[in-house]
């Protein structure tokens, strides 16, 4: 099943609109509100063999998508179209953050950004060989998780102290116990097979104030994808990713030892809630010295990630200015002092 | 031979106007002990007056044999109140080195004390540095070269602000150089390490304040364990306690104390 948003007004091709949030039609300039949009107006066609072939309802052509993907523009008049069957049922999202960032916006960020990068070689600063810039709907799970905590550790307070010609240190040793409820709300991990992990993990955190309630429109003119992986596949990632966490807050309720030693943690993980969600990404694509370089901007917050590459000159000009700084200023202080000059 | 008398003329004339301490009627050597020769002693009198005039304080040295029974702490003091030496004026600005011959070899005395200027600059633990460098020069006998260097110490310490150690490593090249390059990897690290972007959440980002609590805790006492340890006193070397002290005289200094 293909969805594609025509204009009431003229009959072109609608698609979203990260300044407005609504739909528009670029064309006659005309905005329609997502939670009005007259079901006249989206024209669904239903395909014999769905899983193998669309076609376009704007232009009859056959549109090209991958197994995962859940909105995408036909290739051949450019109309953005959802495949609303790959959105329904399990693979119903529950929540969307719509894109905030422009495409136009998203690229000068993203060439400021090369710009202000203090270790990037001097032609890579200059972002003129951006080779393609897609705003995708990336999938995640969200999770509400609780946590119930049972820590035991021995705690040692150290006092030291002098009487006659001996010094005494005095160790006392406590056993301490907690018995603890850690909640957290909407961990994110990124459910799609293709995206970098860590790549996804710092894009975070996104604000969370401006998430929707998923509706198809919000995917019109982006690309999108349907999650690999379950929840419950998940599972294991979001636990690992609050361990730190979960290990900062231990350590917050265990305070005033001069050491602790964690004889025990006892951690019991509950997934109170899972929410299947996509989250804006507009993935860059960058060739620079023959090579292809990814990078990733928050579609809400505008947050730059990816690894540059390296200028080994510059860092060296760095090591030295910076090296040399501080060897002057050590130098002055000591001289100051008295100290000679060599 | 006559341009030779003009040449020494202009020469004397000059060394009038660069070293009037040659002049001055001041002395810096008190050799009691008979152990410097006639030139020496002339030549340690000309550079006690350069270093003194330099760092503006009175830079001496004191020696006494086995004829006079004071101890050398008690007779640099009654020195001090006696002759009250000083770069600015009675009773000021001195650091005075005394040898001491009473003894055989290996027990002979030697003492370093800092009176008012002297006394910041070359408190306790500097006079028994300067005490601990000229052990080596002083054990062989070498008296004239054990005073050239304490002339140079005393010059080098009076330069150096009291709050730091002149001879430690805070002042050495290396050590500046060293963290100077510790700082310039450390930054241009954590330049290279975030240049992909920081990770901005943390701890309390998913947080769900309001249902997180500690619910039951209990810290109780269970044993303790008590170690000592002798507090090391300073006997390095041939150096021996001392510390400053006050003269009769009501002069406060500092000072160290060593044997040779």
């Amino acid at each position: 099943m293909l969805v594609h948003y025509k204009c009431p007004n003229c009959g072109a091709d609608m698609g979203f609109d990260s300044a407005s949030g609504h739909l528009a039609c670029d064309s006659c300039g005309h905005e329609e509100h997502i939670d009005t949009f007259d079901d006249v107006n989206i024209t669904q066609s239903f395909e014999e063999d769905e899983a193998k072939e669309y076609h376009c309802e704007n232009c009859g052509a056959v549109v090209l998508t991958g197994a995962d993907t859940t909105a995408t523009s036909c290739s051949f008049c450019g109309a953005g179209v959802v495949l609303a069957d790959r959105l329904s049922g399990e693979l119903a999202p529950a929540k969307v953050i719509p894109f905030t960032i422009s495409k136009e916006e998203a690229m000068q960020a993203f060439k400021k950004w090369c710009k202000n990068g203090r270790l990037t070689p001097k032609g890579f600063m200059t972002a003129d060989r951006v080779k393609n810039i897609t705003g995708m709907y990336v999938p995640f799970w969200m999770y509400d998780l609780d946590n119930d905590v049972e820590v035991k550790a021995t705690g040692t307070k150290v006092r030291t102290y002098r009487r006659g010609d001996y010094r005494y240190t005095e160790t006392k040793y406590y056993r301490v116990r907690r018995d603890i409820d850690i909640s957290y709300l909407k961990v994110p991990v990124d459910a799609s097979e293709k995206m970098d992990d860590e790549l996804m993990d710092k894009l975070e955190p996104y604000d969370y104030n401006k998430l929707e309630g998923f509706k198809t429109p919000y995917l019109a003119g982006y690309l999108a994808e349907k999650y690999n992986y379950t929840d419950d596949e998940l599972f294991d990632r979001v636990k690992a990713k609050i361990r730190g966490f979960l290990d900062t807050y231990i350590g917050s309720t265990v305070r005033g030892y001069s050491s602790v030693n964690y004889e025990q943690k006892n951690i019991r993980t509950k997934k109170t809630n899972s929410y299947y969600v996509l989250l804006p990404v507009w993935m860059v694509y960058y060739d620079f010295d023959q090579q292809e370089h990814t990078f990733a901007m928050n579609g809400q917050t505008g947050k730059i990630v990816g690894k540059p590459p390296l200028s080994y000159s510059k860092a060296a000009l760095w090591f030295s200015g910076i090296a040399g700084g501080s060897f002057v200023l050590f130098k002055t202080i000591a001289i100051m002092l008295g100290g000679d000059i060599l | 031979m006559k341009k030779y008398l003009i040449t020494a003329s202009v020469l004397l004339v000059i060394s009038l106007f660069i070293i009037p301490g040659v002049f001055a009627e001041k002395q810096y050597i008190y050799d009691d002990a008979n152990i410097f020769t006639d030139n020496e002693r002339t030549d340690l009198e000309k550079r006690a007056s350069e270093y003194s005039e330099e760092n503006e304080i009175d830079i001496l040295i004191l020696t006494k044999d086995e004829s006079d029974g004071r101890d050398i702490e008690p007779y640099i003091d009654d020195f001090y109140d006696e002759q009250g030496p000083g770069y600015d004026g009675d009773h000021g600005d001195t650091v005075i080195l005394g040898l001491d011959f009473s003894g055989g070899p290996g027990d002979r005395d030697l003492y370093v004390a800092g009176f008012y200027a002297g006394e910041k600059y070359v408190d306790n633990k500097r006079a028994a540095q300067i005490v601990d460098q000229l052990i080596p020069d002083l054990s062989v006998n070498d008296y004239y070269d054990a005073s050239l260097l304490y002339f140079e110490k005393v010059d080098k310490y009076m330069g150096v602000s009291p709050i730091v150690n002149p001879d430690g490593f805070l002042l050495q090249t290396w050590f500046h150089l060293l963290v100077a390059v510790i700082i310039g990897a450390a930054v241009v690290g954590s330049m290279i390490f975030n240049m992909g972007g920081r990770v901005t959440t943390n701890a309390s980002t998913y947080l769900d304040a309001n249902n997180s609590r500690v619910k039951n805790k209990s810290d109780r006492y269970l044993r303790q364990t008590v170690t000592k340890t002798k507090i090391q006193k300073n006997s390095g070397g041939g150096r021996g306690g001392g510390g400053g002290g006050m003269t009769r005289g009501g002069h406060s200094h500092s000072g160290a104390r060593g044997k040779f």
